[in-house]
């Protein structure tokens, strides 16, 4: 009798566990996948069997087409393309997971603390944060880049710290609303202190947003890394970069057809598939929540 | 203060529990302190069950969490005092509050749909509250939990452990809840309105497991509820509320064949009785609640009050003792049942 029951109550309860993974559409994983090919490349740049994408070669021919010895074609100086291409992706990769890093680092522990504690705090925190978002940013970070130079480093400081204050609001919000819901208030009534309540309660409902939000801040820091490459506040030619590529190749004449479409296509890509990604990711927790 | 008889009979000694003093909270808001809780006084002995009884809005979720030290720091004052086995709740520093909280006074909340955590297994959420507590291990905690799932009722409670909130109906929900309010065998469990938002016979069910749990591991009880029908035969003593004060305070008993409030009559005569002929037409209560921020100057129930008199319009009647029964206290001018009735307006006496 009792097992019957039992499993009566199984059959109308769905086992827990089977979270299932489709539903985000093809579109979605081919994004992925892209993603996932432009983190293998680059992480695997040094070992690939390239070319050195700053070598002159004396034989190399300019301007060349596709072919089997360059799979891109080159540029106007005889360097692989493809090669190039790679070594740029892995510039912007370096700066965007960076500056990212900082971003979500500092804007995310701030924005958790500001809402988790109110008060001073946060009036504080949040006047400073509003302060950096009214700055027009691209503008400041030119004119810091071309003070203190450009170097890598400086791009991922500079970058980071100017995507703090969206990153800062954002997690702010979504911590405000886990953190004035009555699991919080039950959590903290069975004695649990600040910073479990914060971790083990709180973080876990945060943690989506900070994901999507991750992916969308990336993809706007690999735009804007592009732009400042484009007008040469990025890393310098010889070095590859794809908004340096996407400059020379608007300055060669007559047009070489690959060295634009190459650089400009990987950023469009990139950054299609990092906000689509960010986007289905962001619809699939919210309809998780929704469910709730 | 108030000489409750004791209900499970314990061999003499001091067995007050829970000593309630003048306590009073008040909110800061826009149009200045709203006084939720005001001059409230009681005291719960072991193993007593306390129904708490009002409206909406008469202050009686705050008392809960005002009793716990629950409520959010800023804009909030709560003064008087909350003796818990004689130790004091009001001021204490937080740590001292959060070792007594789950382990000797512990709370079950009001919608279970909103008070478990969403991304958590329902199993870790009562294993967090053993391994914080009790500092059991990974595995004792576990089977610690499923133990307790199955003594609130939960079929096959191992594989319930490990289903997410979302994955459980509401009854279910609040048994998990209380499961994480008792894990930790607290002397005190308060349940603000624990069957709010349920099927009438899944509340049935959750307030005969409360009942069940109380006796069985001889813990005292503050029950919420604006439903007196709930508390009519679960409690030993109700304490009825209205706007922040207690305005009748009685063994269950007595309170039912001789309530001298007139707010707690007719918060009787507008629930449905089954002694009633059917279609007997309830007695809303007219009127609303008081304004908390800007109160009238004499007793709160004066403006809905059918017996109101220019007295109670004017001076706040104090919380008195029956003169025939100590443990009988009301707050009122003209109590029901005495020579006062002649100023009342005669009643239509249906039922």
């Amino acid at each position: 009798m009792r097992s019957t029951t039992d499993s009566a109550i199984a059959q109308a309860v769905p086992a827990p566990r089977r979270r299932a993974r489709r539903g985000f559409g093809p579109f979605y994983w081919i994004c992925v996948g892209w993603l996932g090919v432009l983190a293998l490349v680059t992480v695997f740049a040094g070992v690939l069997p390239l070319e050195d994408p700053t070598e002159i070669a004396a034989n190399a021919l300019p301007n060349a087409s596709p072919s089997a010895s360059h799979l891109l074609g080159t540029d106007d100086l005889g360097r692989d393309i493809l090669s190039r291409v790679i070594h740029g992706a892995q510039v912007s990769l370096e700066i965007g997971i960076g500056a990212t890093a900082i971003g979500i680092g500092i804007g995310g522990v701030l924005g958790m603390l500001a809402a988790y504690k109110r008060g001073r705090l946060d009036g504080w925190l949040s006047l400073l944060m509003y302060t950096g978002l009214a700055f027009p940013a691209i503008i400041a970070v030119i004119a810091i880049l071309n003070f203190w130079g450009h170097a890598e480093a400086h791009l991922v400081v500079v970058l980071g710290l100017f995507s703090v204050p969206l990153i800062f609001r954002l997690v702010r919000a979504a911590t405000l609303s886990s953190a004035t819901k009555e699991y919080v208030t039950a959590a903290r009534s069975q004695g649990a202190t600040s910073a479990r309540v914060l971790a083990r309660d709180i973080f876990p409902n945060v943690a989506p947003t900070i994901l999507t939000y991750t992916i969308f801040t990336l993809g706007g820091i690999i735009a804007t890394e592009g732009a400042l490459a484009f007008i040469g506040l990025s890393v310098l030619p010889p070095e590859s970069s794809w908004g340096n590529m996407i400059a020379e190749s608007s300055s060669v004449q007559p047009v070489n057809l690959w060295l634009m479409l190459v650089p400009t296509l990987a950023l469009f890509f990139t950054l299609v598939a990092l906000n689509y990604v960010g986007e289905r990711l962001r619809q699939h927790f919210d309809g998780t929540e929704a469910r709730s | 203060m108030i000489d409750a008889p004791t209900p499970s009979g314990d061999a003499g000694g001091p067995s007050t529990l829970l000593d309630v003093s003048q306590l009073r909270t008040t909110f800061e808001t826009a149009r200045g302190p709203l006084t939720a809780v005001d001059s409230v006084s009681f005291s719960l002995d072991r193993g007593e069950t306390l129904g708490v009884v009002g409206e909406s809005g008469s202050g009686k979720t705050v008392l809960v969490r005002s009793i716990m030290g629950l409520l959010p720091g800023r804009g909030t004052t709560t003064t008087g005092s909350v003796a818990l086995d004689g130790i004091e709740l009001v001021g204490a520093p937080s740590e001292a509050l959060r070792a007594l909280w789950a382990e000797r006074i512990s709370m079950v909340f009001q919608d279970p749909m909103s008070s478990l955590n969403p991304v958590q297994r329902v199993g870790n959420q009562i294993t967090e509250t053993l391994r914080v507590h009790q500092r059991l291990g990974r595995r004792d905690a576990r089977a610690k939990a499923v133990q307790l799932l199955a003594q609130v009722g939960i079929p096959s409670p191992a594989e319930r452990a490990r289903a997410y909130p979302v994955q459980l109906s509401g009854g279910m929900r609040q048994r998990v809840m209380i499961a994480i309010a008792l894990a930790c065998g607290p002397e005190l469990l308060l349940a603000d309105e624990p069957t709010t938002g349920l099927d009438v016979t899944i509340q049935a069910q959750i307030l005969d497991l409360l009942e069940d749990l109380q006796s069985t591991r001889g813990m005292a009880m503050i029950l919420v509820t604006h439903d007196l029908g709930v508390v009519a035969t679960r409690t030993d003593r109700i304490m009825v509320m209205y706007a922040g004060r207690v305005v009748e305070l009685a063994p269950t008993r007595r309170l039912f064949s001789d309530m001298r409030m007139p707010y707690t009559e007719a918060l009787l005569n507008s629930t449905p009785r089954l002694d009633q002929a059917s279609h007997t037409r309830l007695r809303a209560i007219e009127g609303r609640p008081p304004d908390l921020v800007d109160p009238d100057p004499g007793c709160a129930f004066a403006p809905r009050c059918d017996y109101a008199t220019d007295q109670c319009r004017t001076q706040v009647p104090p919380l008195t003792a029956d003169e025939h029964d100590a443990a009988h206290l009301f707050a009122c001018w003209h109590p029901r049942g005495t020579p006062v009735r002649a100023v009342a307006p005669s009643r239509s006496g249906d039922g």
